[in-house]
């Protein structure tokens, strides 16, 4: 590629290369941001759900035995459409199994990302969690004597974060394309003057090196070198050793 | 004829470029950082208000409870604790009111609430609607209407606060996630830029510079490769026909024997920019790793689970170690480019290994494989730049590959927490390994035309290792194992224990989040990456190698003092001096060893004793966290940071001496 053409290309290229990845990224850490937001949220709704859960089991009502911890359950799902899911789990023995709700069955066990998640952190207060339909909160049950015997899960549709997500990409795209196409537009002739010293003259020395290459290979005297110019880098550079060149012996050994 | 004007007309053109491409990089990135700053400092109070609006109805919610079972809201007890518990669920909260409908206020829980004229003026959020946010006496509320349970009229109104400081805090976190995307960004694009133009510009006109300065000297030979934009590749090559003696055919596929095809410059560019890829590609597990390793940890041969967990990253680093001892033989036998292709080799399959890995000794072998491939690749970029980079300017060849280092320590950490957020743990682990493989196919690509010497390579294999005594030579070389003992090991030492066990245990405790505990200790790198090559260019000018040892341990060891002064600021301080000395400290004492150690050099080469001095340092290191433990546990953290800062010192102290008696030897005339 031709060094003017090719120093254009590399700075714009460069330039709308790195307005993607700013825009990318900084979309990336927006949407974990919102993940995060959005489970502190839940939460709180979380929280609450779970503290009456807690408030049964000090009274002896085991978690599987608790019929008002459904109603509650059904009421925070009414009063909250972004809430998909709500999973009850018991612990039975080493592991958590589901309460019947519906499309699952008794006895089904906690998911093994969600478990792995516990065991990352077996002194949280809360884990993180996902699955395809959304992302939540995994919330312990514990009993009197402080020991989790069971798991409260609240999934949220993931679409929750989308409208937010969209509105600042859609920023993002917006004011990247504000920024970087005038800066675009100025950087062209930026990079030509950058570079203006040294293809301004490049032409006439490279046709001037074809030439002497040329009259040596048919045993012509060689051509003088361009006349210099101010500010002329190729001249600084290659004029002299031409000279040098120009003048040595037949046979080309070296002219010390 | 004026060689320097060309030189000075090249080095203006590089500037050139350099300033369109970075200043419309900058202007492009600090704009958009601006922009996405204003917007988020704009709306993250609304974003944050979601949760306010989920707490306030569910407090709402329980007065509503209380007065549909009958019981007046004159006479409800306990609001108060049930708003204490909320507000300790939720630290961010500032405050919470309840006011009847009458607008007085029945209950109120924060560490200062808003005058009540102030609460009743604000918009109330409708149910079912997104929140409404007001400002009351400097926080932003949420006020929610709190109904009676069968529909009736109002009971009054609940209002949540959101701590004005925690919104500055959550907004110092997001600008440094933006902060640190421009970062990134413009690391990688700056990389990229100096690569097009060195190797498109600068490059072929240094080939240019370095034969007319050939043919000037009597040595009329062609250039030994043409290459860059087309023009200049195209005069390169009928400069290389012009400069072939008659008959010779095409000059520019000439090479010289034992000579770089390409110019020094841009040769230390290409590795530079193989190093960044591989330890981009490699620090992108770094952010993810330790939880990674959970996962498989199940305890075996009766050892604990933190001990387990340690093991990944101690196998990773002592196989480096080893690596990088059993290195030399290799290095006289095999080429840079065969032996960093061979450390991406190896690098990738630890990578892939760690990502395929269904138990913890499987991520154990994985980490061992990576970890082989790290010393590897180390020594072999070393050693490379170290081969082509002038000898007067060693301390900057080793000062770009510290900073290097250390750039893409900051890039890979960065977007590997955000792969794996986005690709899972596995899913980033099989992407650091294919960014490891680009840059083995791109040193596959550039490091062919590196000026090493195959047949003395040959040659110095076949003369086999030498003997254990000039080991021992070594050792008993008093500057050299000065400069290992009194700087690179406490130094070294210091390093590892401050910074990964020390400096985050300390913040932790004064109540620092991870997120800025993460920002305190990335200084450090920063410091390292910016200040190493600036400061390296001036000691290799002046010729300030031992000085500087000296003077960077100082500082470093000054810093870790500061602790003991000011709780507050003192970790920043001795993190940013560390950062500073070790940047005058490091590259110099790389670039001392041949000074140091010229007969020993003569007898073993340079890769060995490099290699010796680079073990030497490292091994000990894994005492770091053992002795900090144990010196945080018996005299608490900030005697502990003293106590190595202490020892820094001092030990700056009698390398001085050491150095100056070395000094004065070699000049006294009996020498």
């Amino acid at each position: 590629m031709r060094v003017k053409l090719a120093v254009v290309v590399s700075a714009v290229g460069v330039l709308v290369g790195s307005a993607l990845a700013i825009g990318a990224l900084n979309s990336l850490y927006f949407r974990s941001f919102l993940i995060d937001t959005y489970d502190a949220r839940l939460l709180a709704t979380a929280t609450s759900v779970r503290d009456v859960y807690a408030e049964a089991l000090a009274l002896g009502v085991s978690i599987g035995s608790f019929a008002g911890g459904q109603r509650v359950v059904d009421e925070t799902l009414a009063s909250n459409r972004d809430i998909e899911e709500i999973a009850v789990y018991e612990s039975q023995g080493a592991q958590y199994v589901a309460l019947p709700r519906p499309g699952v069955g008794l006895g089904e066990p906690l998911p093994t990302a969600w478990a792995r998640a516990m065991q990352r952190e077996p002194g949280a207060q809360f884990w993180p969690i996902s699955d395809q339909r959304g992302f939540g909160v995994l919330v312990p049950i514990a009993n009197t004597f402080n020991k989790t015997v069971g798991l409260i899960a609240f999934i949220q549709d993931a679409r929750v974060i989308e409208r937010p997500r969209q509105q600042f990409d859609r920023f993002l795209l917006e004011s990247g394309l504000w920024i970087t196409v005038p800066l675009a537009i100025l950087l062209v002739p930026l990079a030509i003057w950058a570079v203006l010293p040294l293809v301004r003259l490049l032409p006439s020395w490279g046709r001037y090196a074809e030439e002497f290459a040329a009259s040596v290979a048919a045993g012509r005297a060689p051509p003088e070198p361009p006349a210099p110019q101010g500010g002329d880098p190729l001249g600084e550079l290659l004029a002299e050793p031409y000279r040098r060149l120009a003048a040595r012996p037949p046979g080309g050994s070296a002219a010390r | 004829m004026s060689q320097p004007a060309g030189v000075a007309a090249l080095r203006r053109i590089r500037w050139h470029v350099l300033i369109a491409a970075i200043g419309g990089l900058l202007i492009a990135g600090i704009g958009s950082t601006i922009l996405v700053a204003e917007r988020q400092y704009r709306e993250l109070p609304v974003v944050l208000a979601a949760k306010q609006l989920a707490i306030a109805t569910l407090l709402g919610h329980e007065i509503e409870q209380a007065v549909a079972v009958g019981i007046p809201l004159d006479k409800l007890r306990g609001l108060d604790d049930l708003y204490k518990e909320a507000r300790r669920d939720n630290p961010e909260i500032g405050y919470i009111a309840f006011t009847d409908a009458a607008g007085r206020v029945v209950a109120t829980q924060g560490r200062s609430i808003p005058p009540t004229v102030e609460l009743l003026a604000l918009e109330r959020t409708p149910p079912g609607s997104a929140p409404r946010l007001g400002d009351a006496g400097g926080f932003s509320t949420v006020a929610v209407p709190v109904a009676a349970a069968s529909g009736g009229a109002a009971i009054g109104d609940i209002f949540v606060g959101i701590d004005p400081d925690h919104i500055r805090r959550l907004i110092k976190d997001r600008l440094f996630d933006v902060v640190t995307v421009l970062v990134v960004t413009a690391i990688c694009a700056v990389e990229l830029v100096l690569l097009l133009l060195d190797y498109g510009i600068t490059g072929p006109l240094r080939s240019l510079e370095s034969w007319g300065a050939e043919v000037l000297a009597g040595e009329l030979r062609p250039p030994r490769r043409a290459f860059g934009f087309r023009e200049l590749h195209d005069l390169l090559r009928a400069t290389a026909r012009a400069a072939a003696p008659p008959g010779s055919g095409d000059g520019a596929k000439s090479r010289v024997p034992g000579g770089g095809v390409v110019p020094w410059q841009l040769m230390v560019r290409f590795i530079r920019v193989g190093l960044f890829l591989f330890v981009l590609g490699d620090t992108m597990s770094s952010s993810f790793l330790p939880i990674f390793a959970r996962d498989l940890a199940t305890p075996f041969w009766g050892l604990t689970r933190d001990f387990l967990l340690s093991l990944p990253v101690v196998v990773y680093w002592l196989i480096s170690a080893i690596a990088q001892l059993f290195g030399p033989p290799l290095m006289e036998r095999y080429s840079h480019r065969a032996l960093f292709v061979a450390g991406v080799g190896f690098s990738a399959a630890g990578m892939a290994g760690a990502a395929l890995a269904g138990d913890f000794p499987t991520l154990l072998a994985a980490r061992g494989l990576a970890g082989l491939g790290l010393g590897l690749a180390f020594m072999t970029c070393q050693a490379a730049i170290l081969t082509h980079v002038p000898k007067e300017l060693r301390t900057l060849g080793i000062a770009t590959f510290t900073g290097t280092f250390f750039l893409a320590t900051f890039c890979g950490t960065a977007l590997g927490g955000i792969a794996a957020q986005q690709l899972g743990f596995r899913g980033a682990l099989v992407l650091s390994a294919a960014v490891v493989l680009i840059c083995g196919a791109f040193v596959i690509g550039t490091l062919g035309g590196s000026r090493e010497r195959p047949m003395q390579k040959v040659a110095a294999a076949a003369a086999g290792a030498p003997a254990g005594n000039s080991y021992l030579r070594l050792a008993r070389n008093g500057s050299f194992a000065s400069l290992l003992l009194f700087c690179a090991v406490p130094n070294r030492m210091f390093n590892v224990a401050f910074l990964l066990y020390l400096a985050p245990l300390y913040l932790f405790s004064l109540g620092d989040t991870k997120a800025e505990i993460g920002r305190v200790v990335s200084l450090y790198g920063i410091a390292m990456a910016i200040l190493a090559p600036a400061l390296a260019a001036q000691v290799d000018r002046r010729k300030l190698q031992r000085a500087s040892v000296v003077v960077g341990s100082l500082i470093c060891a000054l810093g870790a003092l500061a602790v003991l002064l000011d709780r507050e600021h003192g970790i920043l301080i001795a993190v940013a001096t560390m950062g500073i000395g070790q940047a005058m400290s490091v590259p110099s004492q790389m670039s001392l060893i041949p000074a140091l150690s010229g007969r020993q050099i003569a007898n073993m080469g340079l890769p060995r004793v490099m290699s010796v001095f680079r073990v030497g340092e490292r091994l000990p290191a894994f005492l770091g966290p053992m002795v900090a433990a144990s010196l945080a546990g018996a005299f608490g953290f900030e005697r502990a940071i003293a106590a190595f800062g202490a020892w820094v010192a001092a030990s700056a102290v009698i390398l001085a001496l050491v150095l100056r008696a070395s000094r004065a030897k070699q000049e006294s005339p009996a020498e």
